[in-house]
């Protein structure tokens, strides 16, 4: 839990500070000085060019700005009117715009969270697996066929023992004779599922068998192997960071969702562990 | 040396004379393998196993994907194709039997952004009248949300839609700069050179009347390249649907960032004759010098094989192939707004249109339609699904469930594509030598590729003039292959004597998969005539089998079981290895061969849906067949 606990301390010296910022310059219709005056300023007006300049490529005329003045006079006018006959309200679109612009304001704040580098490194050990190289595996193998006999075996592994040559069933084979250090997943794809498992606690050098493919029973000679590592976190710190705010932006959503929502006393009927 | 034989294939040329001091005697090349070096690892400068990927997936960023309620975005894409665990949109765990090796993803550029945007209703989606009716039909879900999201792609068919959101969402506008940012970065983040290869790509999306003419593209590229230009699209003002603007756009990426991209068309089956055109161009060009040579130039390369159907052959084309019925659709264009006749079938399928590329050749100098084969999903579900036991359909809406067979891909007056002729279909098999974006895409330009409908079948194609019986005993074929011949998707070199090309062919079931049938060769050819013909010959099958008096080898049998959806290998065989000579060369005559390998009759998808949701099928409906594997063809061109 400390994970979690550090980085939501952070997060809500910063939300309280960018909520606080909020309620100071955002302007407050509610809170006009003079509930019927609609005053539009030279400002207003040279937001209104732009927007149209951005817009047409060019300045508008006197009588554009003007026209621009009074689509958003009478804009004014109608969403006035329209909150006093309380038709902001059960808008379904309006609320899941506004409960939207919070889920805004949680993510920008999530992303600005640094993390302490040991929140990282847990973060690393608990997701190990994503970030770990593949085992790597370097062999050679010789294909004996489906249903080889016992004595089939025994004297091509004794041949290949002796360093004879011995050919897969005396014909061709797409199957490669040897791989370079590649990944088991990789193995396993052009052999078959689980082949690279008989590779466990072989000796390096030594022709073994038989193991079986998805094609039949092979000898093999095992080169090299490079167990699975997890890199350390200075060299993988991007890539962890990442992963780390995404989940952490989950985290801090549903846990500012909590915060926010313990602010009210919530009344509702409870269809959990109710039968269907 | 060997390296040196390699490179000029790969650019195309053939070794003469004037290199005849860097050309290995046959002798010298014969003993280049035979002695094992110490190291293992020497002496491989030729691809060791095929690089499984896909070429074509759309994530919740594509227009139609995201209309029809894909949420999930190019990471989860990339991290499904790698093998990790996916929550699908409709809330299904999933997951690839075998991670992807590379995979290219191709989101349509029109409008690209604006399905999370509207999913999300941004205001600049809610300011608009239409947008806001989109958003309400999308957040009512269900048929609402169905009915919204046909809204969309009818209005982006017939070049309807408003004209503010156009503006948004297309190139010039900050949104679409930042979706495509979004795009290169997230491929970037997953490109990991030598364990997976992650493409930065699009789909031009030229559907113009519902005829199909689209273009996939992949960058050879990281982002300082590809971020340097945004991808173009086909809604004017701001694009063009003539293939001409796409070529003109591949020409200024390359001029003017240095660096390198291909395209490549796909479902020609559903562009009503537009695709493969020997005459007069959809949009009122003729196929001149200038055509031919920009399309040779910018796509080597054809998706022949995907959910929206098979388009190797077509049994109206080919009535002398038994296998050429295979997952055709043929009703009708992309949105069936005009029905399929007879004649609009030759220049729709890949094997005519290999064809009429000789013929073209024959009258410019230049084969426009000399492409490798490939084998694509174009899912739009963010999920490459290929394989008929873990196949997510072609979108959301299809997603496994006990009713999708029911929901027809398209219905309207004219006809119809009922649900189960999706098919779980394909991917593409590269011979590269190394696993990065530079290697595999080299390997497409040198079309050294094939397509397979979803297994992993193995194959080899190599053609020469002297490879005999004793070439099919050596345990290193691809050596033998690369020394005595040239790979699949190149040119033949040379004949120095007057024999017929001979042809070193391997296939390899899929490890985890259904024994093979038999192996073919597709021959094509311009005759003396000038008519364009093509034969297919059995050249390796399983069980011993006799051919009949026709020459025909007999079916191989079927051992699915429908009530389980499972089969035994118990017929075919898992290996298949020959060396075949052309019977009935003319040296005269220009020609191409590609290989085609089938595998014994296995379950199609919705077996699976019956056994595991008892679904209900159609029926008529075709429950099993047989996967495939098609090369890139090796093209013959007689000497001046």
């Amino acid at each position: 839990m400390r994970i979690v606990i550090e980085p939501l301390f952070h997060f809500f010296l910063i939300g309280a500070a960018i909520f606080i910022w909020f309620h100071i310059v955002s302007p407050n219709d509610e809170l006009i000085a003079d509930p019927e005056a609609i005053a539009i300023s030279e400002s207003d007006a040279a937001r209104l060019a732009e927007q149209f300049a951005a817009r047409w490529k060019r300045r508008p005329s006197n009588a554009e700005l003007q026209a621009l003045v009074d689509a958003s006079i009478r804009e004014e006018v109608l969403v006035r009117e329209a909150r006093k006959l309380g038709l902001d309200r059960g808008d379904s679109v309006i609320r899941s715009r506004l409960s939207q612009k919070m889920d805004f304001l949680t993510e920008a704040m999530a992303t600005s969270v640094v993390p302490a580098d040991k929140d990282l490194e847990v973060f690393l050990q608990q997701n190990a697996d994503r970030y770990a190289t593949p085992k790597k595996i370097a062999f050679t193998q010789v294909f004996l066929g489906e249903k080889p006999s016992d004595a089939d075996i025994e004297r091509a592994l004794s041949a290949l023992r002796a360093e004879q040559e011995v050919s897969d069933l005396d014909r061709a084979t797409l199957l490669p004779a040897s791989m370079p250090l590649t990944a088991t997943r990789v193995i396993d794809s052009v052999f078959g599922t689980g082949f690279s498992d008989g590779f466990v606690n072989l000796e390096e050098g030594r022709w073994v068998g038989p193991i079986q493919s998805g094609y039949g029973v092979h000898l093999v000679q095992l080169l090299k192997i490079e167990p699975s590592r997890i890199p350390p976190l200075s060299d993988i710190y991007d890539e962890v960071l990442r992963d780390w705010r995404r989940v952490m932006s989950e985290d801090l959503a549903q846990a500012q969702y909590e915060a926010l929502a313990d602010n009210y006393e919530i009344i509702a009927p409870d269809f959990t562990g109710q039968a269907k | 040396m060997f390296r040196m034989l390699l490179s000029l294939t790969a650019l195309g040329l053939t070794p003469v004379s004037a290199f005849a001091d860097a050309v290995p005697s046959e002798e010298a090349a014969e003993g280049l393998f035979s002695e094992q070096p110490y190291s293992p690892y020497a002496n491989r400068s030729f691809p060791e196993r095929p690089l499984w990927g896909d070429t074509h997936l759309h994530t919740g960023l594509s227009l139609d994907a995201g209309a029809f309620g894909n949420t999930l975005l190019p990471d989860e894409a990339w991290r499904f194709a790698k093998g990790e665990q996916v929550i699908s949109s409709t809330g299904q765990p999933v997951r690839l039997a075998r991670p992807l090796d590379w995979m290219v993803l191709t989101d349509h550029t029109d409008l690209m952004g604006f399905a999370p945007d509207l999913q999300a209703g941004k205001p600049g989606v809610l300011a608009d009248p239409k947008g806001l009716e989109w958003y309400k039909g999308y957040k009512a879900g269900g048929e609402e949300a169905g009915k919204a999201a046909f809204d969309i792609i009818t209005n982006f068919s017939q070049m309807t839609l408003p004209e503010v959101l156009l503006e948004s969402y297309s190139p010039g506008a900050d949104a679409f700069a930042f979706t495509w940012e979004n795009i290169v970065l997230a491929a970037e983040r997953h490109n990991d050179p030598g364990n997976f290869t992650a493409f930065i790509g699009f789909e031009w999306t030229s559907v113009p009347k519902g005829f199909n003419l689209h273009r996939n593209v992949m960058l050879r590229d990281g982002p300082i390249r590809a971020l340097q230009m945004v991808p173009p699209v086909t809604q004017p003002p701001y694009g063009d649907t003539d293939p001409k603007a796409l070529y003109a756009w591949l020409e200024e990426y390359q001029q003017k960032t240095g660096g390198r991209a291909v395209a490549f068309a796909h479902n020609g089956n559903l562009s009503n004759g537009w695709m493969f055109p020997t005459e007069d161009t959809y949009h009122g060009g003729k196929v001149d010098e200038e055509y031919v040579a920009a399309r040779a130039k910018w796509e080597p390369h054809y998706e022949v094989t995907q959910i929206k159907g098979d388009g190797e052959a077509h049994p109206f084309l080919s009535p002398d192939d038994e296998f050429a019925d295979y997952e055709n659709w043929d009703v009708g264009n992309l949105d069936i707004s005009e029905l399929k006749t007879d004649d609009m079938l030759a220049g729709e399928y890949a094997r005519e249109a290999l064809k009429r590329g000789l013929m073209l050749e024959e009258k410019f100098g230049v084969n426009p339609y000399k492409f490798g084969m490939g084998g694509a999903t174009d899912s739009h579900t963010s999920l490459a699904t290929a394989e008929e036991d873990n196949f997510f359909g072609k979108s959301v809406s299809v997603e496994p469930s006990a009713t999708r067979i029911k929901h027809p891909f398209i219905a309207n007056d004219l006809g119809e594509i009922p649900g189960d002729l999706l098919v779980a279909s394909g991917y593409t098999a590269v011979w590269a030598t190394e696993n990065t974006r530079a290697a595999i895409f080299d390997a497409f330009k040198r079309r050294e590729t094939y397509a397979t409908t979803g297994p992993r079948i193995g194959l080899r194609f190599f053609g020469g003039w002297d490879f005999n019986d004793a070439d099919v005993e050596t345990r290193f074929i691809a050596n033998v292959g690369y020394t005595k011949g040239v790979p699949m998707g190149s040119d033949m070199r040379p004949n120095e004597g007057d024999g017929a090309p001979s042809f070193l062919i391997a296939a390899l079931r899929d490890p985890v998969g259904a024994n093979l049938d038999r192996v073919q060769v597709i021959k094509g050819w311009l005759d003396s005539e000038g008519a364009l013909q093509e034969k297919v010959y059995d050249v390796a099958w399983s069980d011993d089998r006799v051919a009949d008096q026709n020459g025909k080898i007999p079916a191989v049998g079927n051992t699915v079981d429908t009530e389980t959806a499972s089969w035994t290998n118990t017929i075919g065989t898992a290996e298949l290895v020959t060396v075949w000579s052309d019977p009935d060369f003319d040296p005269n005559a220009r020609a191409f061969y590609y290989v085609r390998a089938l595998e014994i009759p296995t379950p199609r998808w919705i077996l699976y849906d019956k056994l595991r949701f008892g679904a209900e099928l159609p029926e008529d409906a075709v429950l099993t067949h047989q996967e495939r594997a098609y090369s890139s063809p090796i093209w013959y061109t007689p000497a001046e």
